[in-house]
């Protein structure tokens, strides 16, 4: 039994990697997903999350082995944030895809739920072409087997 | 290279030891400044083409490494890594950046004072550990680039390491070597240090400094920073500042109690270590230590190793000791003119090339020279070499350990120094302050 064959995959907005980060963050929101695909085309090349953009508005200074621990002593820094904010909202998604390990749709359930397990994010699902049908997430397995432990 | 036992060398193919090695130097240096490929890795690789071609034996290439050297960084990284957790350092740097109102020339000289000042009491690679992620977090804030902060930080690094017996490697492997105290140091390089210092802050001035500025609200922002809420740990600062203060002791009495500064370094992480593990069970303290221990920079570790055994390739195949005896040879036994030569040499030197195996191998070519100007006579020699090899660091991003530390933290905060742009500017910078030093030599001991 492959995953394919479970109605557990759910189809999804997706962006391109041109899109801005205000726009990914856009669609994040409305949707009410921390998770975007991006998508050239049909091809799948990562996700970009809401963390992923948080992490890129801290300083630099904060971000790397042997930085500033924490911050605390700096304040709200409001502005630095916001300008951060500003410059962030403007660049291309594709400087803060990250490469999340697609699922194979032939993929066996168990296999599955290990690899899930495993991940910190939702996994978006390809076809053997590449192309994306869309995301498995954590909650949707747990749904589908809360469901089948109920018939 | 101390240490390696001297054996003719099986060369593939019958070719000249020489060349071989000679070629292998010469490949390895030049894809290490082209920066395609981890400079860790090609000085591995650099390291087994030069066993593998035969010039060295595996145990001449183990015997070419430093282990002082790396104990004495590995255990300085532990050190870093666990006191920085307290927030003694970002204390340090805010306190300094207040002090001048977060204007940004005035910061950056603060900046480069207490770099300076850190790099004569610690080894210059854990200093910038320290100073690099606070000038970064602090120039982020006051929105301008971070790149004339890092570039004098690197400067400071090595001129204010350069005042002590303990500030750099060859100022430990010359005091170990000759019985120079620390106090010897501290009276003949430290004013020659300060000079260059002050001096080398006025073309920086001329070339970033004037053209800095911060909006103030942005510098509000600065002196809004609470230092007293950067030390996060009142224990482990209390912990870590005595364990430091233990090292700095046992680096200026290391020759007294016959001990190496990397056993000194070492011991010091790993008694902190024990200091932090105590009342935690044997899972946390697997953790803790785990995570210090990745902290060290491996990167830097591996490119040591690897450049010592190339360096000690060529040095077996008899180049180094040729470049060295043709230098005294051009001389003429002339003391002023030898003191000059070695000053300068080794500041070229020093610039392209890491700076411990080449201070490795003139110590033996001077200490040759007694004969020559007479033993009691051959402090000026060392301080040309101390000062050449310390200041020489300044000329290229590969010419101290501590530069490639910067440079890694440059490109991470997104603004890389690149080899070429920060040669065109730090060589002549170097080259002046190695004239600065030849009139200094001049005036007091020539």
């Amino acid at each position: 039994m492959t995953i394919k064959s479970l109605p557990i995959i759910r189809s999804v907005v997706t962006v391109t990697p041109q899109a801005s980060v205000a726009e990914a963050l856009h669609i994040m929101l409305a949707n009410r997903v921390n998770h975007v695909p991006v998508c050239d085309g049909e091809r799948y090349l990562g996700l970009v999350s809401v963390n992923d953009i948080l992490q890129r508005l801290l300083p630099a200074g904060v971000q790397m082995p042997h930085g500033v621990p924490d911050l605390k002593f700096a304040g709200d820094a409001s502005r630095l944030l916001g300008s951060h904010f500003r410059h962030l909202s403007e660049q291309a998604v594709a400087e803060i895809i990250h490469p999340a390990q697609p699922l194979d749709n032939s993929c066996p359930l168990l296999e599955a739920a290990l690899l899930l397990s495993k991940s910190s994010t939702p996994m978006p699902v390809l076809d053997s072409s590449g192309k994306l049908l869309g995301m498995l997430s954590q909650r949707g397995l747990l749904e589908y087997l809360s469901k089948e432990a109920g018939k | 290279m101390h240490g390696v036992t001297p054996s003719a060398s099986q060369v593939i193919f019958g070719l000249s030891p020489l060349l071989i090695s000679v070629a292998v130097f010469l490949f390895t240096y030049a894809i290490i400044i082209t920066e395609k490929i981890n400079r860790s890795i090609v000085a591995l690789l650099g390291a087994s083409l030069m066993i593998f071609t035969g010039v060295l034996q595996q145990s001449e290439a183990l015997a070419g490494i430093d282990f002082n050297t790396l104990g004495l960084l590995t255990g300085m990284m532990m050190l870093v890594a666990i006191t920085q957790k307290s927030g003694v350092f970002q204390y340090v740097a805010i306190v300094a950046a207040k002090k001048v109102k977060a204007e940004p020339w005035g910061l950056l000289v603060m900046l480069s004072v207490v770099t300076a000042v850190f790099s004569a009491l610690l080894d210059n690679v854990t200093t910038v550990l320290l100073i690099a992620p606070v000038a970064l977090l602090i120039t982020d804030a006051l929105r301008i680039t971070p790149y004339p902060y890092l570039f004098s930080i690197i400067f400071a690094s090595n001129i204010g390491g350069t005042a002590t017996l303990i500030g750099d490697p060859p100022n430990i492997m010359i005091g170990s070597a000759v019985k120079l105290t620390f106090n010897d140091f501290l009276f003949n390089l430290a004013p020659i240090a300060a000079v260059v210092f002050a001096l080398t802050m006025i073309p920086i001035y001329f070339i970033w400094g004037r053209k800095l500025h911060a909006a103030p609200e942005d510098r509000e922002q600065v002196m809004a920073f609470d230092e007293r809420e950067a030390i996060t740990d009142v224990p482990l600062l209390k912990k870590s500042l005595a364990v430091l203060f233990v090292v700095i002791v046992g680096f200026v009495f290391a020759h007294s109690i016959h001990q190496e500064p990397g056993t000194i370094a070492m011991f010091g992480g790993a008694l902190l270590l024990l200091l932090n593990a105590f009342g935690k069970n044997p899972e946390e303290q697997a953790h803790e230590t785990h995570k210090v221990f990745s902290e060290v920079e491996w990167i830097t570790i591996f490119f040591f190793v690897g450049l010592f055994v190339v360096v000690a390739g060529i040095e077996k195949a008899g180049v180094m000791d040729l470049m060295a005896h043709q230098l005294i040879e051009l001389t003429g036994g002339d003391f002023a003119t030898t003191a000059f030569t070695i000053l300068w040499v080794s500041a070229l030197a020093s610039a392209l090339v890491d700076n411990i195996p080449f201070v490795a191998t003139m110590i033996p070519v001077i200490q040759n020279l007694a004969p020559v100007f007479g033993a009691e006579n051959l402090a000026p020699l060392w301080w040309s070499l101390a000062l050449g090899a310390c200041l020489g660091g300044n000329g290229s991003l590969v010419g101290a350990s501590a530069n490639l530390v910067v440079a890694g933290f440059a490109e991470r905060a997104g603004q890389p120094i690149r080899f070429l742009p920060f040669m065109l500017m730090a060589f002549p910078l170097m080259l002046a302050s190695i004239a600065v030093a030849s009139l200094y030599l001049y005036l007091r001991y020539l």
